[in-house]
């Protein structure tokens, strides 16, 4: 008998649709390609596979019993059924074990509303408990970590917390302990779930065991809209889901995305979603003596077009790589047409500690965005220290600054104060707003429909809330409104419209727009996808 | 002319009616009543005042689920949740307000409720005040309140259910 070649593809049938996939793939990731959505708990596409929970059981022809969809491969002909009457009550007697101990706090949990446990109940359980002893009571809201609380009685022993942190942060400071329905999850003795990427388990955990101390009981989650945006911690750009109730956003959710991180983020980039919220510049202001003082936006319009006419000549510019690409262009595109500046200085948040699992050391989203832009329109790019030595020997009179984040490490920045007049487009009360002189404030990323480029070249879309509790404006409706103040034609229609300008100038953008960049992110032209590890477990 | 004749009938109408109703009220099944003179007993399904109802420690029942808030149609509820230093109630309200100015006294959230802690039962009728403010009621305010029927019964703890 010869050996055949191993064929490409697996030909089956899962609830009589026809699905073809590669071998070894499970029935699981199987049926989701033709979709079929199986009940699970404790799969999860980037962990091993520990196949403990049996919720995801279903009937394959031939086979005398049920078997776990995720851990069972697929085979040449197989045949799958998901909701026969066999399956179905499988289904609910799992779910009617898991609920026997179960204490349904729902009412105080943190997971209602985004629990599998109660999904799944309404959808595939629909019966009341037969279980009349009384339920085994066990620890309920222990502090296990810096940013995590753990609830016994709630979880239901998947492992997935177990399986993340052993696999994905490679610190198993996670186990299973005890027998029976004594078991619980716990770290070891004297020891914390401390490990910076340990809000991940959360996110993970199906059910309310695991939750964050940081969004406890601060908004319930069926009150959340969400925004697929990216975080701005570094310039990694991790794709996040942004929620958010009534222009205040309230967490980051991780945002599956193969090309960058899997389905992951650090803790301080998850958390670094409080920037949106914290010390923001609500109106415009200028300083009269010590003290900045509210004015209106047309009013500060008015008064940066003036200065900007009076001092022209002397004029440096400023850029944080905290702003989208459209305020960038828009900056750069003013400098260029109505300032005759031609230098730019990039400023943004100092560097922070880089780790090897996604964290890089420049703690700014779109620094690859900004320079392919300033590259492509001509202008020299000048660092923070550049600025500062500006200041210092009076090289220019006025500083006009988009973004305000400066590096907080650098004591001169102080020096800044130099500059005859500082007009800054500020996010926030802080860096260069302390030292300017007008102030308009500016729009972060979860207020704006745009992009941001990523270190790797990815570029990535961010949406705005839709509620802003500011009158904040992204930087380019600002410049236009001051050239319209110095009797200059620069106009954009929307962001869509500055982003179809900005891809015709900018051959690194070529060919995008605005409605072509899928929710993965799209790469920019001579971008070289880089070698990446998936922060997947291989199966 | 005909025109006429109908305004006259129908004026004829409102006048028999308004006469009748004047002289003979009992007969005419008149149910106003000489407010305040007068006063009627309500039903003991009354929906008044809204109370907050307490554990026999005096602490309020409420876990602050936002069930009520949720489920308000007028969005006269506001509520602010924290820890509780009981490990088993875990939440309690820290700010618990309603709006009874926008409250459209439907009892949504007296069903909604899941720990038996906000009632209407106080048969009273949120008293006339001067200003707006004067009509939102904080949570000490609601926790003061009495009912008019039998107290809930004792409460076990947080939002445990069999
Ligand atoms: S985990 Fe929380 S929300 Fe889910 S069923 Fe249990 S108590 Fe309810
Ligand atoms: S804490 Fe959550 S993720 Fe961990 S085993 Fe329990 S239910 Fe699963
Ligand atoms: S690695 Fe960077 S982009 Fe990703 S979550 Fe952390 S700070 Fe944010
Ligand atoms: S529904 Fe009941 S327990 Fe929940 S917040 Fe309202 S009053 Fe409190
Ligand atoms: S998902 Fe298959 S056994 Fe848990």
């Amino acid at each position: 008998m010869t050996t055949a070649a191993a064929p490409k593809e697996v030909t089956l049938t899962i609830d009589e649709r026809p699905a073809k996939v590669p071998p070894g793939t499970t029935i699981l990731e199987a049926a989701k390609t033709v979709g079929v959505r199986i009940p699970h708990f404790c799969y999860h596409k980037c962990l091993s596979i520990a196949a403990n929970c049996r919720m995801c059981l279903v009937e394959v022809e031939k086979s005398p019993k049920l078997v776990p969809a995720c851990h069972g491969r697929v085979a040449e002909g197989m045949v799958v059924r998901t909701t026969t009457p066999k399956v179905k009550k499988a289904q609910q007697a799992v779910m009617e074990f898991l609920f026997i101990n179960h204490p349904v706090d729902c009412p105080i949990c943190d997971q209602a509303g985004e629990c599998k446990l109660q999904d799944y109940f309404m959808e595939f359980q629909k019966q009341l408990s037969r279980f009349k002893e009384e339920k085994v009571e066990k620890a309920k809201a222990q502090p296990i970590g810096p940013y995590i609380v753990y609830d016994a009685e709630r979880c239901i022993l998947c492992t997935r917390c177990v399986r993340f942190m052993a696999e994905i942060a490679k610190d198993p400071q996670l186990a299973p302990v005890g027998r029976g329905d004594r078991s619980c999850i716990s770290t070891a003795p004297g020891r914390k779930l401390d490990h910076p990427y340990s809000l991940n388990t959360v996110d993970i955990c199906p059910v309310g065991a695991l939750t964050s101390r940081e969004f406890r009981f601060k908004m319930r989650t069926w009150f959340l809209s969400n925004a697929d945006s990216i975080c701005t911690g570094c310039s990694r750009g991790c794709s996040v889901v942004l929620q958010h109730h009534q222009g205040t956003a309230h967490r980051y959710l991780a945002r599956e995305n193969p090309l960058v991180n899997d389905s992951w983020l650090c803790d301080d980039g998850r958390l670094g979603y409080r920037r949106i919220n914290d010390h923001r510049l609500k109106d415009a202001a200028e300083r009269k003596g010590n003290e900045m003082l509210t004015l209106a936006y047309d009013e500060a319009v008015k008064q940066a077009g003036q200065t900007l006419l009076e001092d022209r000549g002397s004029i440096g510019v400023a850029i944080s790589p905290q702003v989208t690409c459209e305020d960038a262009f828009a900056l750069m595109r003013f400098c260029a047409d109505i300032l005759g500046v031609r230098e730019i200085h990039l400023t943004g948040r100092a560097d922070w500690a880089p780790d090897n699992l996604l964290k890089r050391a420049d703690a700014n989203p779109n620094r690859r965005g900004i320079s392919e832009i300033a590259a492509a329109l001509g202008m020299k790019v000048f660092d923070v220290h550049a600025l500062i030595k500006a200041a210092q020997n009076g090289a220019f009179e006025t500083l006009l600054a988009v973004g305000a984040d400066v590096p907080d490490d650098i004591p001169e920045i102080l020096d800044l104060k130099k500059f005859e007049t500082v007009i800054v487009l500020a996010e926030r009360t802080r860096g260069i707003f302390e030292v300017g002189d007008l102030a308009i404030p500016l729009a972060v990323h979860a207020e704006q429909d745009g992009t941001m480029v990523n270190a790797e070249g990815l570029v990535q879309r961010v949406r705005p809330m839709g509620r802003q509790k500011n009158r904040a404006v992204p930087a380019w409706k600002a410049l236009s409104d001051v050239a319209g103040r110095m009797e200059r034609e620069f106009r954009f229609a929307g962001p869509d419209a500055v982003f179809a300008a900005l891809a015709e100038a900018v051959p690194f953008f070529g060919g995008m727009s605005h409605a072509s960049i899928p929710a993965h992110g799209a790469w920019g032209a001579g971008a070289a996808p880089p070698e990446r590890k998936p922060l997947c477990t291989p199966r | 002319m005909k025109y006429y004749i109908d305004t006259l009938k129908g004026v004829m109408v409102t006048t028999r009616h308004l006469v009748k109703n004047v002289l003979r009220r009992e007969k005419a099944g008149v149910v106003t009543v000489e407010y305040p003179e007068k006063k009627l007993t309500y039903r003991p399904n009354f929906r008044g005042l809204h109370r907050l109802t307490r554990r026999p420690d005096g602490t309020p029942k409420c876990v602050a689920c936002f069930m009520c808030e949720t489920v308000c149609p007028a969005y006269c509820i506001h509520i602010e949740a924290e820890e509780s230093p009981d490990g088993r109630i875990e939440k309690r309200p820290k700010v618990f307000v309603i709006d009874e100015l926008r409250c459209v006294v439907c009892g949504l959230c007296v069903e909604a409720c899941p720990e038996d802690a906000i009632r209407m039962d106080t048969a009273v009728h949120p008293p006339p005040a001067t200003g707006r403010d004067e009509f939102l009621y904080e949570r000490d305010v609601l926790m003061s309140h009495k009912g008019a029927g039998p107290e809930p019964p004792a409460a076990s703890g947080g939002g445990r259910r069999r």
